[in-house]
């Protein structure tokens, strides 16, 4: 019997296409579009804040005011770079309040199975290990000057390359250039001999 | 250590540019001027590792130090909350662009209702003008309006005194222009008419207008001004 001729899968839905459909009220349209970026999204917010709860906050908050402001966006960037934009932004807003506020002590989101990462699941002692890398490195990043963490963060975890954090930021390349520089010259000080070789 | 490298070459500054560098984000120009610079500088090496060393190059220290991914539970709870402000958002749309409309058109009925109302107040006015015309103004004779020939007549005059409360005598011996006016100080103060700062005297003393010598002008603040009249007006 003839092997199934394989089909190669069908190209994805434009980012411009579900983003016109969700406006419209479309919900399936508008899971697409979480599901595609809530992850960078989160990485970004969770870094600048340190805080899972929190930066699930700025998540919903981020995805919110992007779709409900697209005539501000109209297609000038990606949706990606609009959406991490308002995120990162949304995130140091927040941190500045709960320094504010003093409210800077939320508990974790309770770990699920997911929580371990997207490897295979790993020892114990691996997942606490973990724990303290992340730890270390997010006090580091706290002692970063907002500009040059919001620039690493979106170039580390958003995945954008610097003409990406250029846009996004408005800044011109030679201030990501600037930015990330000086940002990882503090950041090896601060994790020689513990983090870094 | 040799200089940089021609900043020509670079699109950034030096050496912020040693990360674009450990990024891989440097065109081949640049990239080719920081590895001449390298080669010529092999201490350099370091600064650039330790670029690399947190750049997203080092994909095993970011993989390692990922945050804690949210489980489903979590996932939906964030998307049902954007889902929710969403519909609400858009809900008030048409309630925001109704109130819009209707501060419209309350705007425009009270415009019509003001023109109207200072068409009923102005039609009076304007019809008893027409009926009643005003008698023209009576001109005063003027007792400083200028003969045809004033020389000064084009130029606008700051009055002081009039000639109601000066008397004006003549200096026996000073010439045409020997006239004194005698009088009250018609000004309770000094009249700032422009500071030192405002005006640039040019040789004051050989300037045609002062045949007799003008008095030598020192730019200082705390001289008075010096009023010469130009005619007897």
């Amino acid at each position: 019997m003839p092997a199934a001729p394989a089909y190669p899968a069908p190209p994805p839905v434009p980012d411009a296409a579900l983003l016109e459909r969700s406006a419209g009220g479309d919900a399936a349209a508008l899971d697409e579009l979480f599901r595609r970026y809530r992850l960078v999204a989160y990485r970004v917010a969770y870094r600048l804040l340190g805080n899972e709860a929190d930066a699930l906050d700025a998540v919903q908050d981020a995805f919110v005011k992007a779709l409900a402001n697209l005539d501000r966006f109209r297609g000038r960037s990606s949706f990606k770079t609009w959406l991490l934009r308002i995120a990162s932004n949304a995130a140091l807003d927040m941190g500045r309040r709960r320094r504010r506020d003093g409210w800077n002590d939320r508990p974790p989101v309770p770990a699920t199975p997911e929580s371990v990462g997207p490897d295979d699941r790993p020892p114990p002692d691996h997942d606490l290990e973990r724990a303290d890398l992340r730890r270390l490195i997010d006090g580091a990043l706290a002692a970063l000057p907002a500009p040059q963490r919001q620039t690493f963060v979106l170039h580390v975890d958003g995945e954008m390359t610097y003409r990406e954090v250029a846009d996004t930021l408005g800044i011109s390349i030679g201030t990501v250039m600037s930015r990330l520089f000086y940002a990882r010259q503090k950041l090896q000080k601060l994790l020689a001999d513990r983090v870094l070789p | 250590m040799t200089p940089p490298p021609d900043p020509a070459d670079l699109p950034g500054p030096w050496p912020d540019v040693l990360a674009a560098y450990a990024d891989g984000e440097l065109d081949e120009r640049g990239r080719a001027a920081v590895e001449r610079w390298l080669a010529a500088n092999p201490a350099a090496r370091a600064c650039v590792d330790a670029q690399r060393g947190l750049s997203p190059e080092n994909w095993r220290l970011w993989r390692d130090a990922a945050p804690p991914r949210p489980g489903p539970a979590a996932w939906d709870a964030v998307r049902d909350g954007i889902a929710i402000r969403l519909a609400a958002t858009r809900l008030a749309e048409p309630e925001r662009a109704s109130a819009a409309s209707s501060v419209r058109l309350r705007r425009v009925i009270a415009a019509a209702a003001y023109s109207l109302t200072a068409c009923v107040v102005l039609f009076p006015l304007i019809g008893m003008y027409v009926v009643y015309p005003r008698d023209p103004q009576r001109v005063v004779e003027g007792r400083v309006r200028p003969p045809a020939d004033d020389p000064l007549a084009g130029i606008t005059v700051l009055r002081i005194a009039t000639d109601a409360e000066v008397d004006v005598h003549r200096v026996d011996g000073a010439g045409a222009g020997g006239w004194l006016p005698v009088g009250g100080m018609p000004l309770t103060g000094p009249l700032a008419l422009a500071t030192a700062d405002d005006v640039e005297l040019e040789e004051a003393e050989e300037h045609p207008a002062w045949p007799m010598g003008g008095p030598r002008v020192r730019r200082d603040p705390a001289d008075a001004p010096l009023l010469f009249p130009g005619a007897n007006r």
